[in-house]
């Protein structure tokens, strides 16, 4: 079941070449290490655009957000 | 002359199919995306919910009843309407003349790109192969001289097809193919041709036109044509259509309660008018003829409209006009839908507003408009609507990736 959170994370993540790839998030003190990026998808916040990761460390699923106007990433969900 | 050939690429049960990538659990498991978490019906069932008789447009109840195990994920239209943009992106690649006949399907004419790209059928490989490698999402595409036949080749196999319908194939493929197989003819005409024992493609194209057109006026020279496997329709770029012009612009909300309070119902009246009113104003466009329709818990649902001496772009126009019309009838019972709609629209009309009172409000509504486009729609809005009802966002089937129907 996968439920809100919508909480400020750190995630080390790879820009490279266009493409945005986060590598782990550190959650209330601990590193998630990121196995899968399952999925991404782009939306708007007025006119800045949001990136969103479907991202899997194995066991749960979680989905980060990066809001490229704050340059911030938010966890908004996570099973 | 060189036979055209179009290709029709249907992503197979696109919204599931999206879901499964975005969740690792959902692979390979009869799952169904749904329209809202509380109420609404099937939008698309996996392939493995299929297996067990689940349909697009089924209750939840009726689905839950073919498959208990099914798993319910409520639609996120942002990840679709992203991955079709990227769709897009692939096949541009490979054609000028694409056109997006809906979220999840495509036409794409590829006469003359066999020089750069190979014949269809590679074209059609290499599209395939791409979609998957890059979305992990698999397609079927009918490859044939016209659109109508390209349909009807992707409908044939699925999932994960490739049918080519070549010029001299059609006779054959189309001789026993029942008629309402063909996109166009749906179960009234069906039915119509049944009663005149005509099932097939292939007796449909022997049938004279003159019974045809007897029965069915005008319509029957098309239909005779497309029984013979006859479509001139082009394909239509996506640039053009993103230029056609409205006809009407309008929106809609499933609550996620049952409603009587008209006070909420002219709320929600409210709010659907702010968002009208902001595409009509990016659109440079003012409609005359304002409509409110309302469902009703049994599904009956009712439909009024009001033309106006002027043409309107500002919210509070359109729900004060919606707004009449709600007050106008008694409430039949409680309301489980609203929606409101703008047509007879005209493009770049332009009324100075002679009073300063106009003038205030055009400049407010500039303002927000402003405000909004940088920060997201309804950062500065009404009082009323500071509580307003945050439904998920629905995509419309006109949906486009660019263009006034991008909204």
């Amino acid at each position: 079941m996968v439920t809100e959170i919508d909480e400020a994370v750190t995630v080390a993540a790879v820009f490279s070449r266009g493409s945005i790839r986060p590598v782990w998030f550190d959650r209330r003190g601990r590193q998630v290490r990121i196995r899968e990026v399952a999925f991404t998808w782009k939306t708007r916040e007025g006119n800045i655009p949001i990136f969103h990761f479907s991202v899997s460390d194995g066991q749960g699923l979680f989905e980060l957000r990066y809001n490229t106007g704050s340059c911030a990433w938010r966890l908004h969900a996570g099973s | 002359m060189q036979a055209r050939s179009v290709l029709h690429i249907d992503m197979n049960a696109f919204f599931a199919s999206v879901e499964q990538r975005a969740n690792p659990t959902l692979r390979n498991k009869a799952m169904a995306v749904i329209g809202s978490a509380h109420r609404g019906v099937i939008l698309s069932p996996s392939y493995e919910a299929r297996a067990f008789g689940v349909k697009t447009g089924m209750t939840y109840g009726e689905a839950m009843r073919a498959c208990p195990k099914l798993r319910l994920v409520p639609a996120d239209p942002a990840k679709y309407s992203h991955t079709c943009e990227e769709l897009v992106e692939i096949w541009k690649e490979y054609s000028p003349l694409v056109e997006l006949f809906s979220i999840d399907e495509a036409f794409l004419d590829v006469t003359g790109c066999e020089e750069l790209f190979g014949d269809s059928v590679q074209i059609a490989i290499r599209i395939k192969e791409r979609i998957w490698n890059e979305k992990g999402l698999t397609c079927s595409i009918g490859i044939a001289p016209n659109k109508l036949l390209a349909k009807l080749g992707s409908d044939m196999q699925k999932p994960d097809g490739l049918v080519l319908i070549s010029p001299d194939d059609i006779d054959d493929v189309l001789e026993n193919t029942a008629v309402k197989s063909l996109c166009g003819i749906g179960p009234s005409i069906a039915g119509a041709l049944a009663a005149m024992g005509i099932r097939s493609c292939g007796e449909l194209g022997r049938t004279p036109v003159a019974r045809l057109t007897d029965r069915f006026g005008i319509v029957g020279e098309r239909l005779r044509d497309m029984g013979l496997g006859v479509d001139r329709d082009p394909v239509i770029p996506l640039q053009e259509s993103f230029e056609e012009e409205a006809k009407s612009v309008g929106h809609s909300m499933t609550l996620t309660d049952d409603c009587s309070d008209v006070d909420r119902i002219e709320q929600h009246i409210l709010q659907l008018a702010e968002k009208i009113g902001r595409r009509l104003r990016r659109g440079s466009y003012h409609g005359r003829t304002v409509s409110l329709t309302l469902r009703y818990t049994d599904f009956r649902t009712f439909s009024r409209q009001t033309k106006l001496r002027h043409a309107v772009n500002h919210g509070l126009d359109i729900h004060a006009a919606a707004r009449e019309l709600l007050h106008s009838i008694p409430l039949a019972g409680p309301v489980r839908l609203v929606g409101v709609s703008v047509s007879q629209l005209e493009k770049n009309y332009s009324q100075m507003p002679l009073f300063g009172e106009e003038r205030k409000r055009r400049f407010i509504a500039e303002t927000m408009d402003t405000i909004n486009d940088r920060y997201g729609d309804f950062t500065v809005t009404w009082g009323t609507l500071v509580e307003r009802y945050r439904h998920g966002r629905v995509l419309s089937p006109a949906w486009r990736p660019a263009g006034d129907r991008r909204y």
